[in-house]
């Protein structure tokens, strides 16, 4: 897992991908620390902070590595 | 040398799930006499009472151990078919026709209900404690505007499972597929607090085996598009849309359990549907028992492999599994006490899984299969 800060919000939560379409973000704050939260559904993923996370595979902060099942 | 896995698999929980659970349909306690329903390792006694309130009670009379579902519903009152004590909907004893007294401690459980859009559920609570407030069951949009057919519903008996085996098909995408003539394009879970969800978006092997290219990861304007939710451990509400040709159907299933003893529950299942405004009501219930029926063969096939299976602790999981062992972490907190549920219980979770190789394969598969059948019919 690596640490992706969502830069509108400040919010740091741990991700990991093992491809280019696969997603796995654990919060271990409190969701309402995002601010759309509460506009969104619960299954939807804060659209700012899925940017912070392509950002952050692009500025290969964030690798695309298989995952320890 | 290689080492071999093994199945693990603890004992069963002892303990039932903290939860509102579905017992039913209101209208089916309309006929004026008490019903029983085996659930939560005892029989419940429900009768609906004069004052039209669903009341729910143990149904062994603490008098004599007599069985009140067998009795009969007195105005407010259920009376025990063995010496006629009668019982309230709070549990208390309120008259015992041959006595000149009540026992002071005749009082038995009652069990704290909920009605919503026509469905009876009870409160289970192991530590005996009421239902915090934002832990309740959601009302249906539009539920009494007209727009929705009535309730179409059924019922299933799994004989020899823990109702964990339903939980899991929450994060099973491949299941779908192999189980249910599914193909899921797109595939997505979020764990928060209480509610767990389901996103699923995906054709059909028959739509796949046409060969006609399929649109992936691609969560709209798929056959089936499907927006699932547990509210809690047993209630799963599922707006689903399925196309048929050029017609949409947009429909509201409930996919519930209650479990009867550790080893085996009662899968309740029903929906309503948006009546096609094209069909009179006679038209649009009749589609919408069809599809329930349809999506009872699904679960039939479910009960198959659960009848089956294994309970497996450590399942062996692939990147393109969902996220059973997160899911499971989720499940957990229903099973302890309050005071010991984990952060990580419910703390948000997303996990969105990668279909393209597993879309790729399965329509190859489905081609090749239509193929060999059309070439042996013509041969
Ligand atoms: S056992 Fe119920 S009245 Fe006696
Ligand atoms: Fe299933």
């Amino acid at each position: 897992m690596h640490r992706v800060t969502c830069s509108r919000c400040g919010t740091a939560v741990q991700v990991s991908k093992n491809s280019a379409a696969q997603t796995s973000i654990q919060w271990d704050v409190d969701s309402s620390a995002c601010p759309l939260r509460a506009e969104l559904s619960v299954g939807d993923s804060c659209p700012a902070l899925s940017d912070s996370i392509r950002d952050a595979v692009l500025a290969g902060e964030l690798e695309v590595q298989t995952s320890d099942l | 040398m290689t080492e071999v896995r093994m199945i693990e698999a603890s004992a069963v929980s002892e303990r039932f799930a903290r939860g509102w659970h579905l017992l039913g349909l209101t209208r089916e306690y309309d006929d004026g006499v008490p019903h029983s329903v085996e659930a939560f390792g005892t029989k419940l006694v429900i009768w609906k009472a004069a004052s039209g309130e669903l009341n729910v009670l143990d149904a062994y009379c603490r008098h004599m151990g007599g069985d009140l579902s067998q009795g009969s519903i007195q105005g407010e009152n259920v009376a025990c078919p063995f010496h006629s004590w009668r019982w309230g909907g709070d549990g208390k004893c309120k008259e015992i026709p041959y006595a000149r007294r009540i026992p002071p401690r005749a009082r038995t459980r009652a069990w704290q209900t909920l009605v919503v859009d026509g469905q009876l559920f009870v409160w289970h609570d192991p530590e005996g404690n009421p239902p915090p407030e934002d832990v309740t069951i959601p009302a249906i949009e539009g539920f009494d505007s007209g727009e929705w057919t009535d309730w179409v519903w059924d019922r299933t008996l799994v004989p020899s499972s823990h109702c964990r085996e339903v939980i899991d098909n929450m994060v099973d995408m491949a299941h779908f597929y192999y189980i249910h003539k599914g193909l899921p394009t797109y595939f997505k879970n979020v764990f928060e607090g209480h509610v767990c969800t389901q996103y699923f978006s995906g054709t059909t092997h028959e739509l796949a085996a046409t060969g006609e290219p399929i649109e992936i990861g691609v969560a709209e304007d798929q056959p089936t598009v499907s927006d699932a939710t547990y509210w809690g451990p047993s209630y799963l509400v599922d707006k689903l849309w399925t196309k048929y040709g050029d017609m949409t159907f947009e429909t509201i299933l409930i996919t519930c359990h209650y479990p009867i003893t550790n080893n085996s529950f009662m899968l309740n299942y029903g929906m309503i549907m948006k009546k096609n405004p094209d069909f009179d009501d006679a038209t649009n219930d009749m589609i919408a028992t069809k599809m329930l029926a349809s999506i009872g063969s699904g679960f039939m096939e479910d009960v198959k492999i659960w009848k089956n299976k294994a309970r497996i602790d450590n399942p062996l999981l692939c990147e393109e599994d969902g996220p059973v062992y997160q899911l499971r972490r989720w499940y957990e907190q229903f099973y302890v006490d309050v005071a010991d549920i984990a952060p990580e219980m419910v703390q948000r979770f997303e996990f969105e899984i990668d279909t393209t190789k597993a879309v790729d394969f399965w329509q190859k598969e489905l081609v090749e299969k239509a193929a060999a059948k059309k070439a042996a019919a013509e041969a």
